[in-house]
């Protein structure tokens, strides 16, 4: 039996626009915008469905590689909470690796890395060393590639103003994928 | 990257304590911090979204106006009005008498939801309005529920000015950020943009009731630091999860607070979206949405106004409009002539920045928090600003990368 859900939701959409919004009061622009909004947001649903577990591996992934490039200079600047940080890198790894990964296993390490990495920023801003400089620049390094995931992710919210510049969301996983 | 932060967190029911120590932690202009606090305080109420349907607002609001008013009233043609994304609008007419003359009035209701993307004061509002009636087309105030007193929230009610936020024959952009201007249109609105943003910010902050505001002191970094502990404030109070570069940005910030020569008036929400205006004529008939305005230095204005989210490319592919009307480089000069001030660059990349991580706490954060507890009457939009704060980081990445 295929995945009946995008069909499903493409139904939504045409429900809202065909019979919900031409039966609302002209009058309530509210409501108008509102279910214009719900019917754009399951599009986007529908758009990005297949690419859900996708795009947190990258992300998670994308953490990883930045938490990996701290480990050294983590050493000196916050060591007591280097092991912690090991063990997320390598919870990490194991689920890259992992066919059978979940989803909710996968956001929650990369939350995780993204607080541990966020708490060592922290603790560098009082510290004039060079290994605080270093672990600031490869956060700075690492970061515009998690934005380019969300970005591209977002694109069709339609916030962007150059969304033509904006890789598409499949080009940012690796092949495999 | 979500499913974490779904488990329950101190966020959503802040004791008293914690908000006492983010007071302290975070210390901030007044009226913010009472806003702030307000807002924490509030979070702790149930919600409650049969309050905004307009039956019951229109019963609040007659509530409201039997305080107000000496006599006899009809409110007629009651209806929504768009456009934002942090305020709840309703246009109403209003017809009323006063000592003994006949009033027939066109008014707005501006009214927070129970828990607001920006979490503002009214009484600002109505004292930058007033402030202003001389000097730019505002509004003119009419009445403050400061509190909520009588309206569920706090609301201001002015002066219904008319105009449009976008022209009829573009693609009207959400928030009108972003929004496109035809040439001839650009030709017309653009001078009166410029000098709008002059007379704000030469205006005399002195001349006129402006107590909710702080003025910062000169020659300090007091006015930097106050305005980055309120982000600071809002980022422990809403965020649901972790975002490393917003922590790199504030340590770039702390480490580059700009001195402030000269307190301004500042708009805080300077571009295309918050003005109305006449499109047969192109003349601009109102100057809307100061929520966000504080004295302060004019560098956060400018570099406000010129964020590349809320402007776009000409024809020719390559100049930037600043807010869809005026190329960057005419927008500066032209600025600076205008205005007898000058544009010291290292403040304004300072304010860029600045903006932007506002901008990531705005659309990461606060809009998070404001969905996940369901505070608003247009929560699918709140949701969807969510696009704008990784571009916002982007932005904050490319600020950066020249000083590391």
């Amino acid at each position: 039996m295929p995945n009946t859900l995008g069909n499903t939701l493409q139904a939504c959409v045409r429900g809202l626009e065909q019979m919900i919004v031409p039966a609302i009061d002209p009058d309530n622009p509210l409501a108008l915008e509102q279910a214009a909004l719900i019917a754009r947001t399951i599009r986007f649903t529908i758009a990005r469905l297949p690419h859900v577990v996708a795009r947190s591996r990258q992300e998670m992934r994308l953490y990883q590689e930045m938490a990996e490039d701290l480990v050294s200079d983590m050493a000196a600047v916050a060591p007591a909470e280097l092991p912690a940080l090991q063990d997320e890198i390598a919870r990490a790894d194991a689920l890259w690796h992992d066919p059978h990964a979940g989803l909710e296993r996968i956001d929650a390490c990369a939350e995780e890395l993204a607080a541990r990495i966020a708490a060592l920023v922290r603790s560098c801003r009082d510290d004039d060393s060079a290994a605080a400089r270093r672990i600031e620049c490869a956060v700075l390094r690492h970061s515009p590639a998690i934005n380019r995931l969300n970005r591209s992710w977002h694109v069709l919210s339609g916030f962007e103003t150059r969304p033509e510049e904006i890789p598409p969301l499949p080009s940012l996983f690796p092949r495999c994928e | 990257m979500l499913q974490k932060a779904i488990v329950e967190d101190k966020r959503d029911h802040p004791s008293r304590e914690w908000i006492e120590a983010l007071r302290r932690d975070y210390p901030t202009e007044a009226e913010f911090d009472r806003m702030l606090t307000r807002k924490m305080l509030r979070r702790m109420e149930p919600s409650r979204p049969g309050r905004y349907s307009m039956p019951e607002l229109d019963q609040a609001l007659r509530r409201f106006l039997d305080a107000k008013l000496q006599g006899p009233y009809e409110i007629s043609d009651m209806r929504w009005l768009m456009g934002g994304a942090s305020k709840i609008q309703l246009a109403f007419t209003l017809d009323w008498s006063e000592a003994g003359v006949a009033q027939h009035q066109r008014l707005v209701m501006r009214m927070e939801p129970e828990e607001s993307l920006n979490s503002t004061s009214r009484l600002r509002e109505q004292q930058i309005f007033t402030f202003f009636r001389d000097i730019l087309p505002v509004p003119k105030v009419f009445w403050l529920d400061e509190d909520g007193t009588w309206l569920p929230q706090a609301a201001i009610i002015y002066e219904w000015l008319p105009g449009v936020s976008t022209p009829s024959r573009k693609e009207r952009r959400v928030a009108g950020i972003g929004q496109s201007f035809p040439p001839e249109l650009r030709q017309k609105l653009g001078p009166q943009f410029l000098e709008a943003l002059v007379r704000i910010h030469t205006a005399d902050y002195r001349q006129g009731d402006l107590s909710a505001f702080q003025v910062p002191a000169e020659n300090s970094t007091e006015s930097a630091l106050l305005h980055l502990n309120r982000v600071l404030r809002i980022w422990e109070e809403d965020r649901g999860f972790e975002f490393p570069v917003f922590d790199l940005a504030v340590s770039w910030l702390r480490h580059n607070l700009p001195v402030l020569d000269r307190p301004s008036i500042l708009h805080g929400d300077f571009r295309a979206g918050n003005f109305l205006f006449d499109e047969a004529t192109g003349q601009i008939t109102a100057w809307l949405d100061f929520e966000r305005g504080y004295i302060g230095d004019r560098h956060r204005d400018l570099a406000w106004t010129t964020l590349s989210s809320y402007g776009n490319l000409a024809e020719d592919g390559k100049t930037f409009l600043v807010s869809g009307l005026v190329p960057l480089d005419e927008f500066l000069s032209s600025y600076e002539r205008l205005s007898g001030l000058s544009i010291d660059p290292a403040r304004l990349k300072y304010y860029r920045v600045f903006n932007s991580l506002q901008n990531v706490l705005a659309a990461l954060a606060s809009a998070w928090r404001v969905v996940r507890l369901g505070k608003t009457h247009q929560d699918v939009l709140v949701a969807m600003l969510e696009g704008i704060g990784h571009a916002q980081a982007d932005e904050i990445c490319c600020l950066l990368e020249e000083d590391f």
